[in-house]
């Protein structure tokens, strides 16, 4: 066996195994200062290099033939594959997940806020005309009072003319209970000498200046709607969840 | 087997391996194995059965993912630095594990051969530098064993490690001065 001989000509070696100490040039001198490498270290490792080269080579370590074979066996099935059937599983599994995510936000889960502003937002569309309506009517109706109050005030008046009046305000009076009951802003227009006896007869239906007034039914308010509506929507997502989890059963 | 495959560099051989050469695969398992192995054996312990699992898994990776090497990029550099790579895994887990390090026994010697005492005195050396070896930290060890054993170039060394050539130099500086201090029995080798 031969010994080593390490002919390194891009390095240190070279030199060190030529050079005493004393030898050395400013250049090498710089080298091993800047490594912390004094005349002793310089000694020590000049030894150790000297070492290595007459150190016997070592003998070839061989791995075992069996391993070509599986290696060789390897390369002639081909390229590594990627595993599609796990990938179209995994996209599969993510696209479900995100699918059970979408419908949970959306239908079956009303989130706290999202819920809240929804229903604010239609309980004020619907109940805005009302609030104006009723508004309207209150304005009217002080300002017909005003005038009774004025004509009672300014000149005098017969009885009958008294009892009439006093009709029509009380008239007035309960037909603004009904509307602020209500919402409905039919009622303010009603004339004074409308030939109704008094407000139940209104609200049970009697003809008002001859005509029929369509019968007042209570309708719900907009909190009883939203209370139906998001019933109604419940099972209807109740239903769409199931046929959802029914099809993604049948698919996979 | 084809001659004008055999004289191909390394890098070409990649390329035909890349194409689905089955020769130039064998061509270039040939000319590496041995290195190779001979690069585990020293950085694992001595631990046959561990260095070849490692030369089996890195071949594995050029036959199924041959286009993972840069074509452009020198192969002897690569293909060392995923041997590296496999090593460093290897040390980690070993020191999850707190792996005991099996240290090579001095090799038998028969008395009466020519020459004795100097075979001795070399034989000895170079079980003792392996034993010390396996006492230096992987970056050192992988560092002189590529320069002294492998015998690549600075430039190599630098790249598998991804450091400088200042780094490489001042690497085996510091493990031959370590080595030196822990051999100072067979200073007289060199006289």
């Amino acid at each position: 066996m031969k010994p080593v001989n390490h002919t390194f000509e891009d390095g240190f070696e070279s030199w060190v195994r030529a050079k005493q100490y004393a030898d050395l040039n400013a250049d090498e001198l710089n080298l091993l200062r800047s490594e912390g490498i004094d005349e002793a270290a310089y000694t020590e490792i000049r030894t150790m290099l000297l070492a290595l080269d007459t150190m016997e080579e070592e003998p070839v370590e061989k791995a075992s033939d069996a391993i070509k074979d599986k290696l060789l066996e390897a390369f002639d099935r081909g390229p590594q594959k990627q595993n599609r059937r796990g990938m179209i599983f995994w996209i599969g599994g993510i696209g479900l997940a995100a699918a059970a995510a979408i419908l949970l936000f959306f239908y079956v889960l009303p989130g706290p806020q999202g819920g809240e502003t929804e229903m604010a937002i239609r309980q004020s569309a619907e109940t805005l005309p009302n609030k104006e309506a009723q508004k309207n009517d209150q304005e009217k109706a002080t300002i017909e009072t005003t005038s009774v109050e004025q004509n009672q005030t300014k000149s005098p008046v017969s009885e009958e003319a008294q009892e009439a009046l006093h009709e029509d305000i009380s008239l007035n009076e309960s037909s603004r209970v009904i509307e602020t009951c209500t919402g409905l802003p039919t009622t303010s227009d009603i004339p004074s000498d409308a030939s109704v006896e008094n407000a139940d007869d209104f609200i049970a239906g009697g003809s008002v200046s001859g005509t029929s007034a369509p019968a007042v039914e209570m309708p719900q308010t907009a909190m009883e709607k939203m209370e139906s509506k998001s019933k109604g929507k419940e099972i209807d997502n109740q239903r769409l969840t199931t046929a959802m989890i029914d099809w993604l059963v049948t698919v996979y | 087997m084809n001659k004008a495959t055999a004289l191909l560099t390394d890098e070409e051989l990649m390329q035909r391996i890349i194409d689905r050469d089955r020769n130039a695969f064998s061509i270039l398992y040939d000319r590496y194995s041995d290195k190779l192995m001979g690069y585990f054996m020293k950085m694992l312990w001595r631990n046959r059965e561990l260095s070849e699992d490692l030369l089996q898994e890195l071949f594995m990776k050029i036959a199924r993912q041959p286009e993972l090497f840069d074509v452009t990029r020198s192969f002897k550099a690569w293909v060392y630095t995923v041997a590296t790579n496999l090593c460093k895994m290897e040390y980690r887990k070993a020191g999850r594990r707190g792996h005991a390090v099996s240290l090579d026994n001095a090799p038998e010697l028969k008395a009466g051969d020519p020459g004795i005492t100097e075979r001795i005195d070399k034989k000895a050396f170079a079980a003792k530098l392996k034993e010390v070896l396996q006492s230096i930290d992987e970056p050192h060890k992988s560092t002189f064993v590529l320069r002294y054993f492998d015998e690549l170039s600075l430039k190599e060394i630098s790249e598998i490690h991804q450091c400088s050539e200042g780094t490489v130099k001042s690497r085996l500086f510091y493990t031959l001065r370590k080595i030196a201090a822990r051999l100072p029995q067979f200073q007289h080798l060199t006289t």
